[in-house]
């Protein structure tokens, strides 16, 4: 990408997953492994000293490599190709261990998942289990069509301290006030420097583009509640700041602030938003990286987990999602934005062409609504993309006038 | 509503018509439609309403497609196409309780497209094993009974709860009277008289299905040289697969299908508490593949129920984007494996024709019957 301005903590990113899949595959280290989902109270995971280690994260990373090969083992093994890419990928790189990447991410001693970001994540990880012969938790957190109400946090609530007994029969050892509060005030506080990081980018312009913040985002997830990830963030945000205190942004000529709806392409990281960096659109804002800005109040622990993993950005209705878009993109400035219907994900995908026309309609900018898929590169159609990439900048230039 | 001459014919008629034409003739605001097989009938029952399945018999219509992308399934295109065009302005309102991510996105997204139209939802449990799903599910009908009074002015009371719990646990003692009594149906007629349930009034339904079982208990059986097979997977809205098993010279002999007899069993009985019955019933029926249930997954209980029925083979019928079944398909395929039991996978879309399928179909009841 030529001019693209890198991070200096990118190196720091790689060193910091390096460690994180090493240690998941050093089966000498005496913590059990357990593998989660994005979306899990780590929390208290890290409490009870387990280690999380996460097929969602490792899935991406493979994307990033070229995953098609990993789909197609486990199309082979009879899932069917409509199937999320994450868990073909997954559950083929657990058939193909000897070739996958990090030896298809090692075994589990046992498997938590919550429901908080789709339902099919609840038969990936149902697949793992019985693939593996591991014991499986499934967290349900009901979704929010309408709020929060009280019966549903006492739900969560109540299963959380479960999964606290089921940890505990598994280890030996009980998870301790204390211990607990040190992995949520961790929590609490990479979340903050990561609202923090993401928010620098509201000034022109913007220190970071979407493919920025995609790859960083990898230690809010799979370290969130360790201390090395405030080492990082903190690193980062310092960084981050510098970058706005001396004006740079983070494409080279910056004149089109868009907002990024959906997960990342994986597979054309560069090249994909290397068409929009090269005609001086960045990308602002995203609905994505924000998934892990919820931050866990002071108060019950056990409550306060309950309301910010329920609460999280997918268990929330369409409704809810276009009034945060159009919020975004008063607050980030957007001329525009695009949106990534990504096959792989009906939870994130089937409320956007609804979306599309109502936020335009909202706010007047125009929007972009593209059919690809975050791994699968056999859906992504690279011609067609670029033309309606480049008919959408335009439209802005149009605009811009 | 006066007796019909033919309960079968009525029955077949209902299942292929897009929204059961006694929706016109009844008082507006009566009717709601349901989209799911979780949604807890006797409750709407108990609240003067009637419910009625929401499907898409046929080619979905194309006012959706505007807004869904092209990776969602036909039931759902289907539905939605039918709020867009007007088909759906006699209901009072539409229920969506939680089930996949589809059906789950739909109900924003019906919201937001058909301001007019009033959605309700249902966040049941999905984890129904877990010891806390009964209060919660519990809690959460309630909560439902409470939006409907609120919104449309209907009270639900303990007693009429209850007695909604016993007319639906008639309809499904006659479900499963017709059940036993398949070897005397046509496999179209079978589905026909299972899936017409969904969609009409629970008393006629009864009356219909209890004249028809009479009738058929009467009638000898078919000569049984036909293969065998058992109809599973996520649901079928149109007679083309039982139609076509009928034609190539096969059987069917038992169901696993959304509106067939997956939810049959248990009834919820008489209770002195109707709330927990009823959410008892709903986390102890057959699951769906889209519920985490352990104990109770697809595989085993269709190698149970092949056991039982004596099938020779499983027709799994796949609605295409339908992904809890996509997942679940796999587990399942290999319980029968294991059991022995021959299977074929067609994976189908709303009126999307009958070549392949019955290509396929032929060539596995040749396969069947070569083995006999």
């Amino acid at each position: 990408m030529g001019r693209y301005a890198r991070l200096e903590s990118a190196l720091e990113l790689s060193r910091l997953m390096e460690r994180h899949y090493a240690e998941a595959l050093d089966r000498r280290h005496p913590r059990p492994v357990a593998w989660v989902n994005a979306g899990a109270p780590v929390e208290l995971l890290r409490a009870a000293d387990i280690l999380p280690v996460y097929p969602e994260n490792y899935a991406a990373m493979c994307g990033v490599r070229g995953g098609v090969w990993l789909c197609e083992a486990a199309e082979r093994a009879g899932y069917s190709r409509d199937l999320c890419s994450y868990a073909r990928i997954s559950l083929g790189a657990c058939l193909e261990r000897t070739a996958a990447p990090y030896e298809g991410l090692g075994r589990p001693d046992l498997l938590v998942c919550c429901n908080n970001s789709c339902g099919t994540i609840v038969k990936w990880f149902e697949a793992l289990a019985r693939f593996f012969g591991a014991a499986l938790f499934v967290i349900d957190t009901p979704y929010m069509h309408d709020g929060l109400p009280g019966h549903a946090v006492a739900y969560v609530a109540a299963q959380l301290e479960d999964l606290i007994r089921w940890l505990e029969q598994r280890t030996g050892h009980g998870i301790t006030a204390s211990v607990l509060d040190e992995a949520l005030r961790l929590s609490r506080e990479v979340t903050l420097l990561w609202r923090e990081i993401r928010n620098l980018c509201r000034v022109r312009p913007s220190p970071l583009n979407a493919p920025d913040l995609f790859t960083h985002m990898a230690p809010i997830v799979v370290l969130r509640g360790a201390p090395e990830a405030v080492a990082y963030y903190r690193r980062l945000r310092d960084e981050v700041r510098q970058r706005v205190q001396h004006g740079i942004g983070a494409i080279p000529n910056e004149q089109y602030r868009l907002l990024w709806d959906n997960i990342a392409i994986w597979s054309h990281l560069s090249r994909f938003y290397y068409l929009f960096a090269a005609r001086g659109a960045c990308f602002v804002v995203d609905t994505y990286t924000g998934a892990w800005d919820a931050v866990p109040e002071e108060g019950d622990p056990i409550e306060s987990l309950a309301r910010v993993y329920t609460g999280v950005y997918l268990n929330r209705s369409v409704g809810f999602r276009l009034e945060h878009m159009q919020q975004l993109m008063q607050d980030y400035a957007c001329d525009g934005f695009v949106m990534h219907n990504n096959r792989s994900c009906k939870a994130f995908s089937l409320g956007q062409p609804a979306a599309r026309r109502l936020l335009t309609e909202a706010t007047g900018a125009p929007g972009l609504l593209l059919e690809a898929d975050m791994c699968d590169t056999r859906a992504y159609a690279e011609q067609q993309v670029r033309m309606r990439v480049e008919a959408f900048l335009e439209t802005l230039a149009g605009r811009a006038g | 509503m006066s007796a019909s001459p033919d309960p079968l014919a009525t029955l077949r008629g209902v299942c292929e018509e897009e929204l059961p034409a006694w929706i016109r003739d009844a008082p507006k605001g009566s009717a709601v439609g349901v989209a799911c097989s979780y949604a807890p009938l006797e409750l709407l029952h108990a609240a003067g309403l009637v419910p009625v399945r929401l499907r898409c018999p046929g080619q979905p219509s194309a006012a959706a497609d505007a807004w869904l992308p092209p990776f969602t399934c036909s039931v759902a295109r289907g539905i939605l196409g039918m709020a867009l065009d007007g088909t759906l302005d006699r209901l009072a309102a539409v229920l969506l309780p939680h089930t996949c991510d589809t059906i789950q996105e739909l109900a924003g997204i019906w919201r937001l497209v058909v301001p007019a139209a009033e959605v309700f939802t249902l966040v049941e449990p999905l984890a129904v094993e877990s010891p806390r799903a009964q209060a919660y599910l519990r809690q959460e009908l309630q909560s439902l009974a409470e939006r409907l009074q609120e919104r449309l002015g209907r009270c639900v009371t303990d007693e009429s709860l209850r007695e909604s719990l016993l007319l639906y646990d008639h309809v499904r003692r006659a479900r499963a009277r017709l059940d036993r009594l398949r070897d005397r149906l046509s496999a179209r007629d079978a589905w026909a008289a299972l899936a017409a349930a969904w969609l009409l009034p629970p008393h006629r339904y009864v009356e219909l299905a209890d004249r028809l079982a009479d009738a058929l208990a009467k009638a000898s059986p078919f000569p049984d040289d036909r293969p065998r097979l058992l109809l599973a997977g996520s649901v079928i809205d149109e007679p083309l697969i039982p139609a076509l098993v009928d034609e190539l010279g096969g059987r069917v002999v038992g169901d696993d299908l959304c509106n067939g007899m997956r939810d049959a069993e248990p009834l919820a009985g008489e209770s002195v508490d109707p709330w927990d019955a009823l959410a008892a019933r709903l986390l102890q029926r057959a699951p769906c593949p889209v519920r985490h249930a352990p104990t109770r997954a697809l595989g085993g209980r269709l190698a149970e129920l092949v056991a039982r029925t004596g099938a020779q083979g499983v027709v799994h019928v796949l609605v295409k984007f339908c992904d809890p079944h996509a997942f679940e398909a796999v587990p399942a395929a290999q319980a029968l494996d294991a059991a022995g039991c021959p299977q074929l996978l067609l994976e189908v879309e709303a009126g999307s024709g009958a070549a392949q399928v019955r290509t396929r179909l032929q060539a596995f009841l040749e396969l069947l019957a070569g083995g006999r």
